[in-house]
């Protein structure tokens, strides 16, 4: 044995250096490839919150609201989630190449996988509605979310306009609803004219979207009503309403 | 002759996991190898390159259980130096600068690669070349240096540089390339036509 090992063994011996243990690493793998996963899995939620935003989205009222087509679809639009999902998928891939192999991949093809990945999970997880129970608890308990939210919804109280979205709070009759809009202003609305762009039970504390003409600060006269979140299709709509979501007082 | 000389690495790390002492013959066998790529890969003077070598091969002992069977001894045993290498170059400060030695066979590997690359006035001496191709290699990025010393000094297949530096092996090959050219045009730019005008600005 020459110098520079000697040294080495003395160095291991007299500080008492010992080799980590193999179930260490193979822990570390393990959180490693969970982390990974994990992340996947989020995005794909984040990737069902995109789908239920796009589909479930009244496009027709879309059209009538304030500053144009343009406007209005970049403010439906949920970049919040966007970003997140961009930013989830680069740290899932980062982790990724830290695998064992996972530095072999080129970064376009892990970027294209987990893409890949996180749509398909996406799909999954939007047609079997467990991304909102998830949307709910965020509106509910974190507030910068809920706000967000808010400000998204808020694009269509545009009463002037001939728009209107919010909660029904009373069915006075047939023909007549109070209703709170996303900006928090009670309106009487008259139903004397309107349609119904779909089939759905009103009741108290469904989400409606309706076009129309403001006929003083308080009586707003609908033309057309549309249910504000659809059901997604496959998914039998089950009492019709979709329940409080945090804008009743 | 001792036994553990006929040993595979893969058995002595098997076996220095049950006695360290093993764990010596494989200090032994590349303590020659690792120490001149420090060198190469760093430019660290001999006390600099021991502490080096010394914190790799004990990084290497207490990961033992880590090492991976599906790369030989050598490329993973590599990578925790080579990383070993640039986390003391940060730590203390200091720029990575490619060594190369006159008398360096494998820098004679590397010194021909790049004197393809460009023309060389047959007047100049081979001392002389080494000088202008040693500055105008560490005027390029460090991640280029890198490469061009794994893949002409230590002379290593793209697959095994590819897990060292942990990349692909197409990104390697790339790199290995624009190294080339990025070090073509520096060469042009700096040295051979102007040499004695245009030293002073090299390190």
């Amino acid at each position: 044995m020459n110098k520079l090992s000697q040294k080495i063994l003395e160095k291991i011996e007299k500080e008492k250096v010992t080799p980590k243990s193999k179930w260490y690493f193979l822990f570390m793998h393990a959180l490693l490839g969970m982390a990974v996963g994990g992340l996947i899995i989020i995005s794909g939620i984040g990737v069902a919150i995109v789908i239920r935003h796009f589909t479930l989205t009244d496009w027709q009222l879309i059209k009538h609201s304030k500053g144009g087509n343009l406007k209005s679809i970049l403010t439906v639009l949920p970049y919040l989630w966007l970003m997140f999902i961009v930013l989830v998928i680069l740290i899932a891939d980062k982790l990724f190449t830290q695998t064992k192999k996972g530095h072999r991949i080129r970064p376009w093809k892990i970027a294209a996988g987990s893409i890949l990945i996180s749509g398909v999970l996406g799909g999954v997880l939007f047609f079997t509605r467990i991304d909102k129970p998830i949307v709910d608890l965020l509106r509910d308990h974190v507030s910068p979310y809920g706000s967000w939210e808010m400000r998204r919804n808020g694009a269509f109280v545009s009463p002037e306009d001939g728009i209107l979205a919010g909660q029904i709070i009373t069915i006075n009759s047939e023909e007549e609803w109070m209703l709170i809009d996303f900006k928090q202003k009670e309106w009487l609305i008259d139903l004397t004219e309107a349609e119904f762009q779909t089939e759905f039970e009103p009741d108290i504390g469904v989400l409606v979207g309706i076009h129309g003409m403001k006929m003083d600060d308080y009586v707003f006269e609908a033309d057309l009503i549309g249910i504000w979140e659809k059901t997604p299709p496959f998914v039998t709509h089950e009492g019709g309403a979709p329940g409080p979501r945090g804008y009743r007082d | 002759m001792d036994k553990s000389n006929l040993k595979t690495d893969t058995e002595l790390v098997a076996l220095s996991l049950q006695n360290a002492d093993y764990f010596g013959e494989l200090v032994d066998r590349y303590e020659k190898k690792f120490s001149r790529y420090i060198r190469r890969l760093s430019g660290l003077e001999n006390a600099s390159i021991e502490d080096v070598l010394q914190e790799s091969f004990i990084k290497i002992y207490t990961h033992l259980n880590a090492f991976d069977q599906d790369l030989s001894f050598s490329t993973w045993a590599y990578r925790i130096t080579h990383n070993e290498t640039i986390n003391y170059l940060r730590k203390n400060k200091k720029v990575l600068v490619v060594s190369l030695e006159n008398d360096d066979e494998e820098s004679g590997q590397l010194i021909d690669v790049m004197k393809s690359e460009i023309d060389v006035a047959e007047e100049i001496s081979r001392q002389d070349l080494i000088d202008r191709i040693r500055k105008t290699i560490n005027l390029l990025p460090g991640k280029y240096r890198e490469v061009l010393v794994l893949r002409y000094m230590e002379d290593l297949e793209y697959k095994a540089i590819s897990d060292i530096l942990k990349m692909p092996m197409g990104t390697v090959a790339t790199m290995v390339n624009r190294a080339k050219g990025k070090f073509k045009d520096l060469a042009k730019k700096y040295h051979l036509k102007d040499w004695q005008m245009n030293h002073h600005k090299l390190i």
